[in-house]
């Protein structure tokens, strides 16, 4: 078994969090795990991604080489687009709806949908909402990972207890709100699997 | 024993340093190595001493002196602060090293946060000292232990040669146990630590001597082997760090056997290698950095043997290797067909999403200000310099001309107002003004060269994620007034959208004044003054 994750997301947005859940889970699980990212400058409200590599086998490379990944997680519509290169054919694109419109060259959102829906395999979830009615904005990378949990062999709860450990010093209200936003997008995700 | 756990290449350098025992940990910020010293300030007991320097050449030398206690020291850096570096880096060379002295370097191929991409492997070899060059978290923890072993061994300081890819990359890492600090013990001994015209010849005569001895004893080496020695190709490939990786991979990919000669520790024998390559009609070396161990395999190997890397054009010779370059080249070589998937075709184009300055940002009110302030001179020139600041070139600015090195931007200025230049203008940060910035203002103020400094002072070294700083408001002022600028021509001021017009002033005013003149505009960083308040 092996998942191969690129992760995309705008500089701020909080995708090394679900990189570390996803690291974490299956490690725990006794999985193998490599993980990378970039840090510098280009946190600064650019353009982010990170490598995840989970396998029952041991892993070589620490990046995926190009057409290997199994799924595309972004927590920004635009940038899901970014990394199409690196997807399998059949790989899945499980996106947020909500863009970040910090440039100016954003594109048209129907667009954007249409280019989307163009891909056999994708799945748009309305994070900015379920992460609002979860209790916090921020948590819209909770979201993400939820939606995203259903599609890989990662126990639902090694995940929600490595959301725990990384929220349980933020006190009660926040902590709640990031396992409400995980379980909101988890039910979405869900639903879509079933339905295959 | 301690667990397993899950670790940057960084912090597995960082975790292997703190088991060795060190007794201090010394590093100037810099983008990818930062997190090797945040992980042992962060994790260290109270006997470890880790604090940041004002730059790397402060930070090794400190560390050459803890080893002169007989104790051990980790120095880390990126790859263009061993420039910084360089002079005590070469001379630590010749001392007869005491305590286990280990520079950790991060070099950036494909330039993802740097200057250049010039590979430390080489500055190890100009200095003779021995370089290890992990592949995997596993080898960056192992090799550091066995730096600090080779250090103290040879008594020589030891390189540990990392790249982004892996610095930044995590994966499991199982510690070994953990060693007792070395206790202060100097041994006094003149002839082999001054280096001078009486002294240095002889230590001259044993760096090389070392260098032999170190050159056979790589020849049993655990850090260098062979896989599937006895596969049936006619290629061979030669890989380091990294390039290791990406040639594991891309056999997976194209489903072949090929021996695998990995190189983790330099110099490397020679005669294992020649001996490695012997039966296999081309050898493919696969590094990612420059062609080093290339270069030497086209000395060492006979004629006929047909070479494939960077210099023979197979892989590119610059930019970041990945598995699929790799794959492409093997595919090559071995006959067989690999198409790298082109990204589909999307009914739009999408646009590209360049990092900017935060919202709130103190540097947006102070370009505001000095492009206000620009518009009203003739030719002005504005030379950049290292920090977040640097995003200044790009729009909506597009100001400043020139980001050579740390500190150049002051430099560059009185150079080339010195040389005629009227409006010549430096603009830097102040951990910048602080690392290497304070030494060219001495210069300028010196010979009151008619250049405007603009000091950016957010009170943090922002871009690598918020480090302290070594001089501060009130103190930060004194200092560039103790360099010699005249008092009046320091000028400060709070850097606020509101007091924009009042901050163009200041530095039309100085323009307008042919002399060397700083303007301090200060406004926490936002990012950590946000950090401060969650």
């Amino acid at each position: 078994m092996k998942h191969d994750i690129v992760l995309a997301g705008v500089g701020g947005q909080g995708i090394l969090t679900i990189a570390y859940v996803l690291v974490n889970a299956a490690d725990e699980q006794g999985l193998s795990v490599k993980q990378c990212e970039v840090h510098g400058m280009s946190q600064r409200g650019g353009a982010v991604e990170s490598h995840i590599r989970i396998s029952t086998e041991p892993i070589a490379s620490d990046l995926i080489p190009r057409g290997q990944a199994d799924m595309i997680i972004s927590t920004e519509p635009l940038e899901s687009l970014r990394y199409l290169d690196f997807l399998t054919p059949d790989g899945w694109i499980v996106t947020s709806s909500a863009p970040v419109k910090n440039i100016t060259t954003y594109p048209d959102e129907q667009e954007l949908v249409n280019a989307l829906q163009q891909r056999p395999h994708t799945l748009v979830i309305p994070a900015e909402q379920l992460a609002k009615e979860a209790g916090s904005l921020k948590a819209q990378n909770m979201v993400m990972l939820g939606a995203a949990a259903p599609f890989l062999n990662l126990q639902p709860d090694l995940l929600k207890k490595h959301v725990t450990t990384l929220f349980v010093r933020r006190g009660e209200t926040i902590l709640q709100a990031n396992l409400q936003a995980f379980q909101r997008g988890y039910e979405e995700g869900a639903a879509h699997v079933n339905a295959l | 024993m301690a667990d397993k756990r899950i670790l940057l290449g960084d912090e597995a350098v960082a975790q292997a340093a703190l088991d060795a025992g060190i007794r201090s940990a010394l590093s100037y910020p810099g983008t990818p190595a930062t997190e090797i010293f945040e992980y042992i300030q962060r994790n260290a007991p109270d006997t470890v001493h880790a604090r940041w320097s004002p730059n790397e050449k402060v930070a090794f030398e400190e560390a050459i002196g803890v080893s002169y206690t007989g104790q051990r020291a980790i120095v880390s850096m990126k790859h263009v602060g061993l420039n910084v570096a360089a002079d005590p880096f070469m001379n630590a060379a010749l001392c007869e090293i005491n305590g286990g002295l280990v520079l950790a370097v991060a070099d950036d191929p494909g330039m993802h946060s740097s200057q250049n991409e010039q590979d430390s492997r080489f500055y190890a070899d100009f200095a003779g000292i021995p370089c290890l060059e992990p592949a995997t978290q596993q080898e960056c923890y192992d090799m550091t232990r066995a730096a600090f072993e080779i250090s103290e061994a040879y008594h020589i300081p030891v390189m540990i040669r990392l790249v982004t890819r892996l610095s930044h990359s995590r994966s499991q890492v199982k510690p070994a146990p953990a060693q007792k600090q070395n206790a202060l013990q100097v041994k006094r001994n003149p002839a082999k630590w001054i280096l001078a015209p009486g002294t240095s010849p002889a230590l001259q005569k044993e760096l090389l001597e070392k260098n032999k001895t170190l050159r056979e004893a790589s020849q049993t080496t655990q850090f260098n082997r062979i896989d599937d020695q006895n596969a049936d190709n006619r290629i061979v490939i030669v890989a380091s760090g990294v390039g290791y990786n990406y040639a594991r991979e891309a056999c997976r990919l194209l489903d072949v056997i090929v021996p695998v000669c990995k190189i983790g520790c330099y110099p490397f024998s020679p005669q294992r290698i020649t001996a490695a390559c012997k039966k296999f009609d081309t050898v493919l070396v696969i590094e990612d950095g420059y062609p080093f161990i290339e270069r030497d395999m086209c000395h060492l190997l006979p004629e006929g043997k047909k070479i494939e890397g960077k210099l023979s054009g197979r892989i590119p010779a610059t930019g970041e290797l990945n598995p699929g370059l790799i794959a492409r080249a093997l595919a090559h070589l071995s006959g067989k067909t690999w198409e790298e998937p082109q990204p589909p075709d999307l009914p739009l184009s999408l646009p590209k999403r360049p990092p900017s300055f935060c919202q709130g940002c103190s540097h947006r009110d102070i370009y505001t200000a000095l492009q206000e302030a620009l518009q009203q001179v003739e030719a002005p020139a504005v030379f950049g310099d290292i920090g977040c600041y640097t995003l200044g070139y790009l729009p909506p600015f597009s100001l400043i001309e020139t980001v050579v090195n740390m500190g150049a931007s002051i430099s560059m200025a009185k150079g080339a107002a010195d040389a005629g230049l009227k409006h010549a203008v430096a603009i830097i940060g102040d951990s910048t003004f602080l690392h290497t910035g304070m030494n060219s203002l001495l210069a300028a103020a010196a010979s009151n060269s008619p250049i405007t400094v603009i000091i950016c002072n957010n009170s943090t070294t922002g871009m690598t994620g918020g480090q302290p700083l070594h001089a501060d408001g009130e103190k930060l002022k004194n200092l560039v007034t103790a360099l010699g600028v005249e008092p009046g021509h320091v000028r400060s001021l709070t850097a606020l959208p509101k007091t924009v017009p009042e901050m163009k002033n200041i530095i039309a005013e100085e323009l307008a004044y042919t002399g060397t003149s700083v303007c301090i505009f200060s406004r926490e960083c936002i990012q950590t003054m946000k950090r401060k308040h969650t």
